[in-house]
């Protein structure tokens, strides 16, 4: 399916209108016409600049909601020797390009006493390790999430720490699960353990965000905004009256923030070079699969002009209920996936995680498609896929469903169906991840080891 | 007197042997300290050392002191006899475990646990049903004391209320600020691109839950760019042409464009066709502030109309208009349509030209400026301090210090130092406010008030006003009002309420306050399944959308809690009056809709066009719709993508309308799909299926006949007398046995728990207004609240007004720490 979707950012859709897409300042829109064949998706030129030397590694965490038809999902098999699983098929092509790794679980999103609520504490569960304060409102708290121990630790070098995307808008009415503030079930990325890194969803002002198309690098210009920081940095002391402990926390967090971006402006004064011919996404596109696919893309540039090498995406947030009606499912994800065992719903779920391996797949071929250094992208990335529920009718949070793709620039063996010991925490894969951009973070959140990536 | 009002004691288990009373409250006292300050409450001991021991003993909360005796002589031993096996002693089945709660303070900081602990036990979920010898009488006083623990407070002797934490502004706001701010018609959020903020207590404006990672740093820095070049104009130059996009106009639709401009000769260049693929002509005309000005005729090729005109100095508005056609019969089609494809506005031809108006606004002062005695300019310095000084209380929303203009003034100063000319200073300087936490947060001076609470200042009480009703900044009037330090007189305050209600900026109260209550906004994320359900469209969803915000403004403005749901009428565009099947302006709603010129059939998706689909009308309900539980907007949100959902209707309507949620679904307990059954079987009997299981009945007895009631109205909220084959049966019994026999009985039934609806709703608003989850001691003013609105018949003003004269709203924390003076 979907073939017309191979090169979204190109992709014009029939009868769609020129301004659907604008064209980066300094391209002209007489070209754009012939742009449609775009440079930003088949991008195998070789001399293709901008690359650290080293080849740096990337890391990067894709997230689907709501659990999967697990027996469909999770392949049979062992070592080199398996299957792959019905929703796993269409990586057939990339099976050697990644490991499906099993027993591994973040017991964290379990209820532990705090009742329901399974979602909001698996996306937050989910890259932390750590068990998410059961609130509506005051007192969020959960822990620091992987991506950002590495952004800490490793992203300090390129022009963005890390990147985060996503779909959906956060902005929901209501609790978003059982007495959960949203901020739970809409982020992943908790850049501490009370603050959620935020997410960015529209294609357009992602691109502005990596790669500043309205960057000045005027030098006087660039002093003013540092200026206008050192102002800003000074403002505390006209903040009357707050004394509250969370008011404290609040206005640190500003601080910290201004003095982040204070420290990213000091180091980067020069605009990213993007390949020649490269278009700025446009609106948020209405097509899902399109909007999947421009995150992606935005992922592989992102890494391929190394401007981060820490993502983490998405696909929906934890308890979406979207429908998938490009494949027939008309039925909200949520609501299906608690599916009673009702072999109807049971199979639309499986439906659902293919389209999502799909897309998966075209992330993993523009990768693998994308030189980089001595080899391609993936060979110098880990890119791990998954959830924090397996089965959404039963909200268990072991066995889960991960994937593990790329070869961390250490020539990592893949291909292969590992198992661990049931309950393995996630994080233990996680500090392995981590261990290989040299950021030890210890047994942070649950871990209880360190899966080594060789 | 001074009364002492202690924390509660600890809760003895009767296995535990009584301690000395003066070592239990050291211990309490202590307790309470480590709660209040893992809280993140500040303490102001107002004259009470922590350490002093009590004057009074016997003056410890009496609520809390009966709480105590009842857990200790029957709750506790009850809850041992009927739920130790699986949830005392170690065990925690279902993740639930009893051991732990050793004071009121630990069960009420487990709230959600306790809620959920009463929910299944009040719904004879638990103990299981099939083995469970709890009487009736026992399970009745178990519900009411964990009501009381967890909600009633002595009011006599209220502990302190959390404060309100300091709040950014949410989207809504900064964009509203800003609009308010200059004068400008923007979206910053949307044209940035704003990271959306996360949804705490059922909103999105929560002082806590308001983060600001970097990324959101990032953003607020590109906005004040952004901005700052929008409102201050380089020079004059650009003003002498200025280029508007066009649109495309049905029959008698406007072009506006509000322009600000000096005086002189303008030349306009007005570019046209008369589409889609039309033959003959129409007639178009350009106004000036409503005045005609030139009519003359559109032909279906591009051509450019150009008039010459004079402007007085300040706002015009420019209008072109489809004023006629030739073709009566036809000129509604929807491809009949006059396109404007470009404006230009060139001018003044003689005469100064003029900066924009926001630039006029803000850029008060030049340093050529000569205004002093000696007739020198005032020069950059003076210049900056005079722009600054008068815009910084705007822009900060309250009484600035000089130490703060300056600040600004050297930011301005620093790009004059390194080459940038005024305009272009002042553009830093704005970037600099812009991103200010002063301008971004609303920071609040506090004052002690009377009763040994603080309060805030009258700047803090405008914004608190102008941010709750109109999700803005406050306006002049509200300013100089708070100028004047009258602002927390009661009369003043309800006279300000009155006025900003009636002000347009109130409706941000509907998309604010109520779309969020509602959970409108859900209904943008809905995939009804269109093969299914063809009339509904990304139109007919707005439309519901609007329909239910004019509903809730016209019951801001003049209605009650009971009209809420008793209301016998709407307001209905075209579309949505051939939806429910009404007239519109005496037309029958079959003839409401115009089909595409060419097409055949039916268009069940009604992908064409209806006459005057942008006019609303307040129109009777049919006999089966009554208030706003039958608009299409909330029967849609409460489904399925491919059904109704009585489950999901029922839920709803008992926890958003009621305020009385049922308890959660345990994961692992079947929910209705799992109610498999033979082709042909209604969603009634897969229901039933489903209640027979003893574990799930508790709860579902409480939803269902309320969802099944409104099984008329189809996953959009159509009526519908039969699903399929099978006809609908709207009949039901409550739980508490009332029956009725459709919607509009079922709505009428519901009506009578008035007295839940309004504290549920005062709370909901109340939330919204403090931007902070309620606490318990918040059940004092909720209380007098609901008294002071219950004798004005609920109406919706009178709660507004109450809330704006609660304490609550009017202090940062209600009262001091465990003691005030009682005379």
């Amino acid at each position: 399916m979907n073939e017309r979707h191979e090169s979204p950012i190109g992709h014009m859709s029939p009868g769609s209108r020129l301004d659907r897409r604008t064209v980066l300042k300094g391209i002209g829109l007489k070209g754009l016409g012939a742009a449609v064949a775009l440079p930003m998706l088949n991008q195998m030129r070789p001399a293709w600049g901008a690359l650290a030397p080293a080849s740096p590694v990337r890391l990067a965490w894709v997230f689907f909601p709501n659990g999967t038809n697990a027996d469909r999902w999770i392949p049979k098999g062992s070592g080199s020797d398996w299957q792959l699983s019905p929703s796993l098929e269409p990586l057939a092509d990339c099976r050697n390009d990644f490991n499906v790794i099993k027993g591994l679980a973040q017991v964290n999103a379990q209820s532990l006493g705090d009742g329901p609520g399974d979602h909001a504490r698996s996306a937050s569960a989910f890259l932390t390790g750590a068990h998410p304060y059961k609130t509506a409102g005051s007192k969020i708290r959960v822990g620091r999430s992987a991506d950002q121990v590495a952004a800490d630790a490793y992203g300090r070098g390129t022009r963005l720490a890390s990147i985060e995307l996503g779909t959906e808008e956060g902005r929901d009415a209501g609790s978003c699960d059982s007495g959960y503030s949203c901020a739970y079930s809409n982020n992943i990325s908790w850049r501490s353990e009370s603050l959620p890194t935020g997410k960015e969803i529209q294609p357009k002002a992602a691109f502005a965000r990596l790669f500043g198309v309205s960057g000045n690098t005027d030098p006087r210009q660039l002093n003013m905004k540092a200026s206008i920081l050192d102002f800003v940095a000074d403002q505390r002391k006209h903040l009357v009256d707050h004394v509250g402990a969370e008011d404290s926390r609040k206005l640190d967090e500003y601080f910290t923030s201004v003095r982040e971006i204070e420290q990213r402006i000091a180091r980067f004064t020069t605009p990213v070079a993007l390949p020649e011919g490269t278009l700025e996404p446009a609106e948020k596109p209405s097509d899902s699969t399109e909007h999947i696919r421009l995150m992606y893309d935005l992922m592989v540039l992102a890494f391929r002009t190394d401007t981060t090498r820490i993502a983490t995406f998405m696909l929906a947030n934890e308890g979406s209920n979207r429908a998938f009606p490009m494949i027939e499912v008309k039925d909200g994800h949520h609501q299906l996936s608690h599916h009673e065992n009702n072999q109807e719903n049971i199979d639309k779920i499986a439906k659902i995680d293919r389209y999502y391996s799909e897309q998966f797949a075209y992330f993993l071929k523009r990768m693998r498609e994308t030189q980089d250094g001595d080899g391609n992208l993936l060979d110098h990335s880990l890119i791990m896929y998954g959830g924090a529920i397996t089965d959404g009718n039963r909200h268990d949070h072991h066995d889960l469903p991960i994937l593990l793709a790329g070869r961390g620039g250490r020539g990592m063996a893949t291909g292969r169906l590992v198992e661990y010991p049931q309950y393995t925490p996630l994080n233990n894969l996680f500090r392995g991840m981590l261990e290989t951009v040299g950021a030890d973070a210890g047994n942070f959140g649950d871990a209880n080891g360190i899966i080594s990536l060789g | 007197m001074k009364r002492i009002c202690l924390p509660p004691p600890k809760l003895h288990s009767r296995h535990e042997h009584r301690v000395d009373p003066m070592v239990a409250w050291r211990r309490a006292v202590l307790g309470t300290l480590v709660t209040a300050l893992v809280g993140g409450l500040m303490l102001v001991a107002q004259g009470i050392a922590w350490g002093d021991p009590p004057a009074d003993v016997s003056a410890i909360d009496a609520l809390d002191t009966r709480l105590t005796t009842e857990w200790t002589g029957a709750i506790q031993p009850m809850l041992q006899t009927h739920c130790g096996e699986c949830h005392m002693s170690g065990a925690t089945e279902g993740g639930v475990g009893l051991d732990d709660y050793a004071s009121l303070a630990k069960i009420r900081s487990h709230e959600s646990t306790w809620e959920q602990i009463r929910g299944v036990i009040r719904a004879g979920a638990m103990p299981p049903p099939e083995t469970s010898t709890l009487s009736q009488q026992d399970r009745d006083q178990l519900i009411d004391w964990i009501q009381r623990a967890l909600h009633d407070v002595d009011c006599g002797c209220r502990p302190p209320v959390p404060e309100v934490t300091i709040r950014r502004l949410n989207q809504f706001e900064y964009d509203n600020t800003v609009r308010d701010l200059f004068g400008l018609d923007v979206r910053p959020s949307k044209e940035i691109g704003f990271v959306s903020d996360d949804v705490g207590n059922g909103f999105d404006n929560q002082g806590e839950v308001l983060t600001l990672p970097p990324i959101a740093m990032e953003k607020y820095l590109q906005s004040a760019a952004w901005i700052s070049e929008r409102v201050i104009a380089l020079e004059r130059e650009p003003f002498r042409k200025q280029n508007f996009e066009g649109d495309s106009l049905r029959f008698a639709q406007q072009l506006q464009i509000p322009v600000y401009v000096a005086a002189g000769k303008y030349n306009i260049s007005i570019r046209t066709r008369f589409g889609d693929d039309q033959k003959d002509s129409c007639k178009a005309r350009f106004l000036i502030d409503g005045k005609s000005i030139e009519e003359w005729e559109i032909v279906p090729k591009d051509e450019t109309a150009k008039y010459t005109f004079d402007l007085e100095e300040g706002d015009h508005t420019l209008a072109i208009e489809y004023s006629d056609d030739s073709d009566l019969e036809t000129r509604d089609a929807p491809n009949r349509r006059l396109i404007v494809h470009s404006v230009r506005l060139v001018g003044p031809e003689s005469g100064q030209p003029a900066f924009p108006k926001a630039h006029v606004k803000l850029v008060i002062a030049t340093p050529e400026d000569r205004d002093t005695p000696d007739a020198l300019p005032i020069g950059f310095v003076e210049a900056t301090r005079r722009v600054f000084r008068g815009f910084l209380p705007r822009a900060y929303r309250r009484q600035v210090t000089d130490d703060e203009v300056h600040a600004v003034m050297m930011v301005c100063q620093k790009a004059q130092e390194a080459g940038f000319g005024y305009e272009e200073s002042l553009r830093f300087g704005l970037q600099a406010v812009l991103v200010a936490p002063q301008f971004l947060y609303r920071n609040e001076t506090t004052q002690t008030v009377a009763n040994g609470g603080r309060g805030i200042d009258a700047f803090a009480i405008a914004n608190r006003l102008s941010y709750f009703l109109w999700a803005t900044m406050p306006d002049e009037e509200l300013l100089s009002v708070a100028g004047t330090g009258t602002l927390h007189e009661p009369d003043v305050l309800k006279k300000q309420v009155d006025r900003m209600l009636k002000d347009p900026r109130a409706d941000s109260l509907l998309s604010g306050f109520f779309a969020q209550w509602l959970g409108l906004r859900n209904l943008t994320k809905i995939d009804v399944d269109r093969d299914k359900f063809p009339f509904w469209s990304d139109r007919l969803r707005n439309a519901m959308v609007r329909e239910t915000e004019m509903f809730c403004s016209s019951m801001l403005r003049e209605g009650s809690i009971g009209d809420l749901l008793l209301a016998d009428y709407t307001f209905v565009n075209p579309r949505l009056a051939e939806f429910y099947g009404l007239n519109f302006e005496g037309k029958d709603p079959s003839e409401l809709y115009r089909r595409r010129p060419g097409k055949k059939g039916n268009d069940p998706r009604r992908q064409g066009i209806y006459d005057n689909e942008e006019k609303w009308i307040r129109v009777p309900l049919p006999e089966n719709r009554r208030g706003m539980m039958t608009q299409a907007a909330v029967l849609a949100l409460t489904s399925n993508p491919t059904r109704s959902s009585p489950v999901k209707r029922g839920k709803w309507i008992l926890e958003t309308v009621l305020g009385d949620p049922p308890p959660s679904a345990p994961p692992n307990v079947p929910t209705l799909e799992q109610a498999q059954a033979a082709e042909g079987t209604s969603l009634r009997e897969r229901l039933e299926i489903h209640r027979a299981n003893p574990s799930c009945a508790g709860c579902h007895k409480l939803m269902d006949p309320i969802g099944l009631g409104l099984e008329n109205f189809d996953a959009i909220g159509r009526w519908r007398d039969r699903e399929g084959s099978v006809e609908i049966d709207a009949k039901g019994e409550l739980v508490d046995g009332r029956t009725f026999s459709g919607p509009r009985e079922l709505v009428a039934i519901l009506a009578e728990r008035q007295d839940s609806m309004a504290q549920n709703f005062v709370q909901r608003l109340l939330t919204y207004a403090l931007g902070r989850g309620l606490q318990r001691p918040d059940k004092c003013d909720v209380d007098k609240i609901m008294e002071q609105s219950k004798s004005q018949g609920y109406t919706i003003r009178s709660i507004v007004e109450g809330i704006v004269l609660s304490d609550a709203f009017l202090q940062r924390s209600t009262t001091s720490p465990l003691a005030h003076a009682n005379p």
